[in-house]
């Protein structure tokens, strides 16, 4: 792909996107080799007494500039949106990651590709991916990215690299009226350079069974760890966490949405704070600490450890 | 169901579907012109719009719960006898299909009599024949009456007409509640006019554009009460505004608040002033109390006119200066006015406001409808879809 080759297919987005009737502006903001970024202007429908004020209850701008990554692909892939800096992250359909990266909203209940291809013109891919950034904006705006007539709704995570893999249901049925948790005993996979960070190069799976463990001091296969050339796998044990009930003995209710950007273990205990699930988790780790101290002169192997919290959620 | 605000784009005319809360629907005049029933012609087909709009009943007839003529003139009345059932309900004919009215709300000036200064089209003649036959029913079997044979007058009619029928009489500055007779708390219509004559020669005045309906309407969105204000006039005028302000400017101005407003008469000059555009041109001036009557907007409030395309010409109605003074009232904010033609041109589809628990929100266009004229193909056949 030449430079001109990306930034003439950079103008042809910019000129596709510019159609719809919500995108007020826009500008290819660089074009290379490998990728172009165009930045879109879109104007976001919203209850008039916000739109009066410039920006929504939930944070989100009149006029919200978002940019399009073009990757080398394009337009045999699709183009990434990714939202300003400072878009509020406590919204659902957002692709979780770090502070660090800009929010990325997902805007189709499927894949992407498939959606863009849809239509047949590129013209028509980028209108169409377009509309729904313009709709998912609005939707937020709103705060009703959740159509809550419709229950519940999954968030896809296109772009996560470790896998758990657990019967909800189980999960949902474990929990009772007081906080608790549940080890179940789990097998995991890990493919790819030992020190390698999980990510593109580096994949995970976690297979978490219906079988309880008590984290017994004396079960010397509760986490193991094996290797086979650049792969791993072993025991490990998952902990499924659900909040106490509040002071005034009614239930925890998550209501709003938290923005799913923990990646350390401190902002994980935080967050299982926040949910009420706190204090089923320390006691977890107590426990798993316990078991630790007593092998701690027999081992010194990694292991891989999957938490889970479950909140009860205004939307499940 | 989503409540919503559709204004129909039908050139200078009103024609508005409030769908309430509760999927209940209250239509507020028509206006369906032939051109507008000719398949061969660009004119929007707001026929097929309603149609699309409504439901059936059990029996298979379209339906609105409440059909309220604001005042007998034929740009809000035209099209009743070709897309309405007119007569009692048991002689709706499946192969007319026409569309089933639960209830009227009718002017009671459908007690008068048309007079060579106040000629009624026959769609007019023919709601005012409906709407007597309705009177009669209730008259014979008060609220035995069904769907279909049901009328409310809004305001009590000079010289004691409409005294044996009170409880079918909305009276000045009261509340209705109900659409068709169901109370179900998603909206309240404050009936705000017509005004009673104060002298014989306002009284002459009444029978013509000064007789229509006012109504402020509250409805409910997403569950959440008062959710969203709409303050509809049909084609009140300019000594009829100002009155309502002299009535309730000091005490009740709060009456006249509203999110969305159609503008009066098609945005035209004469709901605005007294002065002749023709003779004063730029001079003219604009009546304070009458502009403060259609001034008390809440928050981010938007106003419509229901009008042809407004040029800067002398054309009137719609109205470039009163355009110009509409915006005036949201701030100076062009962006808060709306031409139901322009919108229509625009887009391709028919303005729209929901009514949510979050607030009133501008419909946005179906991606079929805008990528037709955006890219210039006849339609792609893409929904909107859920995210992930």
């Amino acid at each position: 792909m030449s430079a001109d080759g990306l930034g003439d297919h950079a103008e042809r987005f910019l000129t596709a996107a510019r159609t719809h009737r919500e995108c007020r502006g826009g500008r290819v903001v660089s074009a290379d080799d490998s990728s172009a970024i165009v930045e879109l202007d879109i104007d976001v429908e919203m209850p008039l007494h916000m739109r009066i004020d410039g920006v929504s209850a939930s944070g989100v701008r009149r006029t919200e500039t978002v940019a399009a990554l073009l990757g080398p692909r394009y337009p045999w892939s699709p183009p990434t949106f990714f939202l300003r800096e400072g878009f509020p992250r406590d919204l659902p359909h957002l692709q979780p990651g770090p502070l660090t990266e800009p929010p990325r909203p997902c805007l189709i209940d499927d894949n992407e590709r498939e959606y863009f291809f849809l239509f047949g013109l590129v013209e028509l891919g980028v209108f169409h991916l377009v509309h729904q950034l313009v709709l998912w904006l609005r939707h937020a705006a709103e705060g009703a990215l959740i159509d809550r007539q419709q229950g519940w709704e999954p968030t896809l995570r296109r772009d996560l690299f470790a896998d758990i893999v657990i019967d909800a249901e189980a999960c949902r049925a474990a929990v009772d009226r007081n906080g608790g948790h549940r080890a179940l005993k789990a097998r995991y996979l890990r493919v790819g350079n030992a020190d390698g960070a999980i990510g593109p190069d580096v994949f995970a799976l976690i297979d978490v069974s219906d079988r309880q463990v008590p984290l017994s001091r004396h079960d010397d296969e509760l986490l193991s760890h094996g290797t086979n050339g650049r792969d791993a796998t072993g025991n490990t044990v998952c902990c499924v966490a659900w909040p106490d009930k509040l002071p005034s003995g009614k239930p925890f209710v998550a209501a709003t949405y938290m923005p799913e950007t923990v990646t350390t273990f401190g902002e994980l205990l935080a967050r299982a704070d926040e949910l009420g699930c706190g204090r089923s988790l320390r006691v977890f780790l107590d426990g798993l600490e316990r078991w630790f101290h007593d092998r701690a002169s027999k081992t010194r192997s990694p292991f891989r450890l999957p938490l889970s919290c479950v909140p009860d959620g205004p939307f499940t | 169901m989503t409540a919503s605000l559709a204004l129909l784009p039908v050139s200078n005319g009103d024609m508005t579907l409030v769908v309430l809360d509760n999927g209940q629907t209250i239509l507020i005049d028509i206006n369906i012109r032939g051109a507008a029933d000719d398949e061969n012609d660009d004119t929007p087909d707001v026929a097929a719009d309603l149609r699309d709009r409504l439901e059936r009943d059990e029996k298979g007839r379209l339906y609105v719960d409440v059909f309220l003529s604001s005042h007998p003139h034929q740009d809000h009345i035209t099209g009743l006898r070709n897309h309405f059932h007119l007569g009692p309900p048991g002689e709706w004919k499946k192969d007319d299909d026409k569309i089933l009215i639960r209830e009227m709300w009718s002017s009671p000036v459908v007690f008068r009599r048309a007079d060579s200064q106040n000629p009624l089209c026959d769609d007019a003649k023919a709601w005012a024949k409906e709407a007597r036959r309705r009177v009669k029913r209730f008259r014979d079997d008060g609220f035995d009456t069904v769907p279909g044979d049901r009328i409310l007058i809004m305001g009590e009619d000079i010289d004691g007409k409409t005294d044996d029928i009170l409880d079918i009489v909305v009276k000045l500055d009261e509340t209705v509640t109900a659409a068709n007779r169901l109370k179900a708390g998603v909206f309240e219509a404050r009936l705000l006019a017509p005004l009673p004559a104060e002298s014989d020669e306002e009284e002459e005045e009444l029978s013509t554009n000064e007789s229509s309906v006012i109504l402020r309407f509250s409805l409910a969105g997403g569950g959440v009460a008062d959710r969203c204000r709409f303050l509809t006039g049909g084609d009140a005028e300019v000594a009829i505004w100002k009155r309502l302000w002299e009535r309730h400017g000091d005490d009740n101005a709060d009456w006249l608040s509203y999110d969305i407003l159609q503008t009066p008469h098609h945005c035209s000059w004469r709901s605005l002033s007294f002065d002749s555009w023709s003779d004063l041109g730029e001079d003219a001036e604009v009546d304070e109390d009458a502009r403060s009557a259609l001034s008390q907007t809440r928050k981010g409030a938007v106003i419509v006119a229901s009008s042809k395309p407004i040029k800067d010409d002398d054309d009137n109605p719609p109205h470039h200066r009163a355009k110009r003074e509409y915006i005036d009232i949201v701030g100076g904010d062009d962006d808060r006015f709306y031409c139901t033609d322009e919108h229509w041109d625009d887009e391709g589809q028919t303005l729209e406001f929901e009514v949510k628990a979050s607030g009133v929100v501008r419909k946005l266009a179906k991606a079929a409808a805008l990528a037709a004229p955006a890219l210039g193909i006849s339609a792609t056949a893409a929904h909107a879809r859920q995210h992930g």
